[in-house]
């Protein structure tokens, strides 16, 4: 088809810290549909928190016009990837929409391991991978080398790698020009029956749900009755068009085609990511492969801090779910912390971005408990209970066993690394499966894991143990019996329900141990003594006590140190506001967070 | 205590011979005698204009001045002649109350007997004295300028001189100062039988040499529990000896407390004057510059140097009153509070009061018909219960 040869479908990946995002600022600015001066620091990359630790989360597609040196006018979609392992999924779709993928690579770093996992990601998805190199401009640049590494590692040949620097915004249109003769058009046949891939959505106050979709086979356009293959839901099209930025309608989507859809979808779980979309009148035979159903991986209890109002978190939760299909909630009741929210992530990351928001964007203060996983408990009678709160946990007598979930963990680190991580897989209950060498430099572990071991700090323990090189991807496989207990703690002799985590049997001492340090760290010394004990049932295995607190008091007060010494009381005053009270003992917010963090040295 | 329409004058002399470790008030060391003669040329402008507003020039004569308070920095490091004439400018400008209490603050080892008697003579009728330690190691851990036998030197000089009502500071929870030292200290500071004492838990204030090295782990803190028994000894110790303990860190014998002191306890009005000298005034608070030469600048075009104001709404004295009232052992007084206020106590702070009671329950603060107060043992937390009205 004539029209699809001047478009290219394509997204960037890198490593974090690779520089991507800088790079598609300038590929933006480039192809000037954005100012300068109305550009945030990095357009794609818009949420606060995002800029902030220098990820993308939310995914940002734009159109772009690109006036190519052979005389032709290009369209170019560039579609943006999340760059986590909770997001891989969302990643592999958004990669599957795409005819090539932009590998950038930090000609000061070479490859690193999140690299290779977002190449094999797009390999699976046969993409053609075009490399560059970037931050050129820098003394330590060495691309020569970089050049080496990428052709020994990956396979590809690199020598021809576009030399670039986002920053100072040096070899963009080599780049572009590069993207243009190296990738593919899209194919397609625009006279078949429609077949399109939901590759991410947004809600949008006007217009309900936009669902962003690259267009396979076949033609939408507004009036249309669609049909989620998936979902099995219809609906009419209110708009379609693309994003430039921003959204602008179009007459219709054709095969080949990145744009958007409107079609009176209420809330984004209704657009799953992956679905697939065709007429209702005239369906396509089959699915696009690939789709996976959204599932909770973790929960925790979210609730409203001291002073919080319960509604005020209750609408924010809700305005969040409208526009992320992979965040599930409802509400639960603790004894300690009153009326709040059991909600499900699909990671851990995911879970402290839900947190942030609801701090950031939202000025709220909750409170967060120790994330679980799902287990799956039988009882005598031969029933089954899905747990995802441990203080529901039945009582032990009437329980026959518990099921923990597991998942098949894929762990890639450079090989000098090898013998830390098969000692971190071992120490969290890892069973290995194979081991093999990708480069002569480069080892693949993959393990059966529970997942509860995974989700309390592995990654972080990772990242640390492999100064960052490590890199994990993880997916559920079954349900394995096994040896669990049900671990409390106790504040000055009262269980405060929010600790209570279900840890195996083997680990329970330890982590008591842990837990109480961590919480002897945190909570501030009041006027009694305070225990802090680890319990299983009856039985206390680890204590740890906050000596009596014995002095808050201005010593000298006099005219001057009025108006000041008081302001500086009245600060101590709200940083304590922040503090949760259980029974006699305060308790900051950063405590339900601190007892999961991983310590090196513990 | 009823609040009264007098005025208190505070007086900053903002020099030191060199500046102590723990000290964050705002004075200049190593000043030399031009500049201070400038200030004091400065000083006393001020006072003469403020007199013409509230003192004897202003419309009605007035208002009755019934304590001073020279303090600092290091007052007596100003020639005697100087002194006398900041006071007599005083007296010039105001109506001074015939038993005014009229305070200096001065440094052991800056004393003579000629200073003295020309204190005394100039009015000054009340002496405070920081003596601090009285062990060498513990005072050059603190740069002090003094040794303890200028203490207790300077300390006969005074009452030679004729004063009768002296104050002595002293400082606890220094680090490298442990129980018997303080013990000794105190003992010492007793023998010499002042009519009043201040005893101060080191704070450890930013930008101070102390924060410095406590914070490059040159010096330890003094855990809290040692502080806490240090001061319990020292309260205990003192009723053995016939002084009321009436403030947070302040004790006296009978009818020496510091009057002038009672007026911030108090939330009564004073007039502060020189370099960031604070005032309230009229539920106005207002200050001049921390700076000598911004101050003597202004001055010197006649030019008042306030440089920050605020008005106090009807919250801002409340909670003012609150947090000095509740740091003297009387606490506060119900009936003078509504009459302050135009509200009962409870009625303002009706939600506050569940967790009071828990505190009482606790033994740290107490109620009845006359008021509520911050008992003894309360004291270590008082900032807790003063912030619970805050």
């Amino acid at each position: 088809m004539d029209y699809q040869k001047y478009i290219r479908n394509f997204s960037i990946i890198a490593h974090i810290d690779h520089g991507k995002s800088t790079l598609a600022d300038r590929i933006i600015e480039k192809t000037g549909l954005v100012a300068q001066r109305d550009m945030k620091e990095q357009f794609l990359d818009n949420m606060e928190l995002e800029r902030e630790r220098g990820i993308t989360i939310k995914l940002q597609t734009t159109r772009l016009v690109f006036q190519s040196k052979d005389g032709n006018e290009y369209i170019l979609n560039l579609i943006d990837t999340p760059g986590h392992v909770d997001f891989t999924y969302e990643v592999s779709r958004s990669l599957a929409a795409c005819e090539g993928a932009v590998l950038v690579v930090d000609s000061t770093q070479g490859v690193e391991a999140q690299t290779m996992a977002n190449v094999y990601l797009a390999l699976e998805q046969d993409l053609e991978i075009l490399p560059c190199l970037n931050k050129i401009d820098l003394a330590s640049s060495r691309p020569q080398e970089t050049k080496d590494e990428i052709e020994e590692m990956i396979g590809i040949d690199a020598q021809d790698a576009p030399l670039v620097s986002g920053k100072e915004g040096i070899g963009i249109e080599d780049l572009l020009e590069e993207v243009v003769k190296r990738f593919p058009a899209p194919d397609g046949d625009p006279e078949g029956k429609l077949k399109a891939l939901i590759f991410d959505s947004v809600y949008d106050n006007y217009k309900g749900v936009v669902i962003y979709t690259r267009v396979m086979d076949g033609e939408v356009k507004v009036g249309d009755m669609i049909r989620l293959m998936n979902t099995k839901k219809k609906y009419e099209v209110t708009e379609v068009g693309v994003m430039a930025p921003g959204h602008v309608p179009t007459r219709s989507l054709r095969a080949g085609e990145v744009g958007y859809i409107c079609a009176s979808l209420k809330q984004v779980a209704d657009a799953r990511v992956g679905d697939t979309i065709t007429l209702d009148k005239n369906p396509t035979d089959e699915p696009l492969p690939g789709y996976k159903k959204v599932q909770s991986m973790v929960y925790c209890g979210i609730y409203p801090a001291e002073g919080e109002k319960y509604e005020g978190v209750k609408d924010a939760l809700e305005k969040l779910q409208v526009n992320d299909a992979a965040f599930l909630f409802e509400p639960e009741t603790s004894q300690a912390l009153g009326f709040g929210f059991r909600c499900g992530f699909l990671g851990l990351l995911h879970m402290e971005i839900i947190v942030e928001c609801l701090e950031r964007e939202f000025g709220l203060a909750v409170i967060t408990t120790s994330p679980s996983v799902v287990y799956k408990v039988v009882m005598n009678d031969g029933t089954e209970e899905m747990i995802q709160n441990p203080t529901n946990l039945p009582d032990l007598t009437l329980i026959k066993h518990i099921e923990e979930p597991i998942v098949k963990a894929d762990i890639m680190i450079p090989k000098e690394y090898v013998g830390a991580i098969m000692e971190l897989c071992q120490e969290r209950r890892g069973n290995m499966i194979h081991m093999e060498y990708i480069t002569e430099t480069r080892v693949q572990l993959h393990y059966e894991m529970p997942l509860n071991e995974v989700i309390y700090d592995f990654f972080d323990a990772l990242k640390s143990k492999t100064r960052g090189y490590g890199s994990l991807d993880y997916e559920f496989i079954r349900y394995q019996k096994s040896n669990l207990v049900k671990l409390d703690v106790l504040l000055n002799k009262d269980l405060v329900d929010a600790f209570s985590m279900i840890v195996h049997e083997s680990k329970a001492y330890n982590r008591g141990r842990f837990v109480c340090q961590k919480l002897k760290e945190i909570i501030p010394m009041h006027q009694f003594e305070v225990p802090i004990q680890a319990a299983i049932g009856q039985k206390v295995i680890a204590r740890e006590t906050v000596k009596a607190f014995r002095k808050d008091v201005i010593a000298k007060c006099y005219g001057g140190d009025i108006s000041r010494k008081k302001k500086l009381l009245e600060k101590q005053k709200e940083g304590k506001k922040r503090m949760r009270q259980f029974g006699t003992v305060e308790v900051p917010q950063e405590a339900f967070t601190a007892v999961l963090k991983y310590d090196e040295n513990k | 205590m009823m609040k009264t329409n007098n005025l208190g004058l505070y007086i900053h002399i903002p020099f030191c011979l060199k500046k102590c470790h723990y000290c964050d008030f705002y004075s200049e060391a190593g000043t030399d005698s031009a500049i201070r003669a400038k200030y004091v040329d400065s000083l006393c402008s001020e006072i003469a204009w403020y007199g013409g507003r509230l003192g004897l020039a202003s419309e009605d004569g007035g208002r009755l001045v019934d304590t001073v308070f020279i303090g600092g920095g290091t007052p007596s490091i100003l020639d005697a002649g100087q002194t006398a004439r900041i006071v007599s400018t005083i007296f010039d400008s105001f109506r001074v109350a015939e038993d005014a209490e009229i305070s200096m603050e001065c440094n052991p080892a800056t004393l003579t007997a000629e200073k003295l008697a020309a204190y005394r003579k100039a009015g000054i009728n009340r002496l405070s004295m920081g003596v601090q330690s009285m062990e060498p190691s513990v005072l050059e851990i603190m740069g002090r300028a003094h040794g303890p036998e200028d203490v207790i030197s300077n300390f006969r000089l005074a009452r030679e001189a004729g004063f009768d009502n002296i104050n002595l500071d002293v400082m606890f929870g220094v680090p490298g100062q442990d129980m018997e030292i303080w013990k000794d200290t105190v003992h010492k500071v007793l023998a010499l039988e002042p009519e009043h004492l201040s005893f101060y838990s080191l704070e450890l204030a930013e930008g101070t040499e102390f924060y410095r090295r406590l914070a490059s782990g040159q010096l330890k803190e003094t855990a809290p529990e040692k502080d806490r028994e240090m001061y319990h000894w020292m309260l205990e110790t003192l009723d053995g000896c016939g002084y009321e303990h009436y403030e947070i860190s302040n004790a006296a014998k009978p009818g020496c407390r510091c009057r002038h002191n009672l007026k911030y306890w108090n939330l009564e009005d004073y007039l502060g004057l020189g370099a960031a000298a604070h005032s309230f005034i009229a539920d106005k608070r207002f200050s001049n510059p921390e700076d000598v030469s911004k101050y003597v600048d202004s001055w010197q075009t006649g030019n008042p140097a306030v440089d920050w104001h605020q008005e106090n709404t009807w919250e801002d004295s409340l909670t003012d009153y609150i947090f000095t009232a509740l740091r003297k052992t009387e606490g506060i007084g119900k009936k003078d509070f509504a009459e302050r206020f135009g509200r009962e106590f409870w009625d303002v702070f009706a939600d506050r009061r569940a967790e009071f009671e828990e505190y009482m329950a606790a033994g740290d603060a107490a109620e009845d018909n006359e008021g509520v107060c911050i008992t003894r043992k309360g004291m270590d937390i008082a900032s807790e219960l003063i912030a619970l009205f805050l």
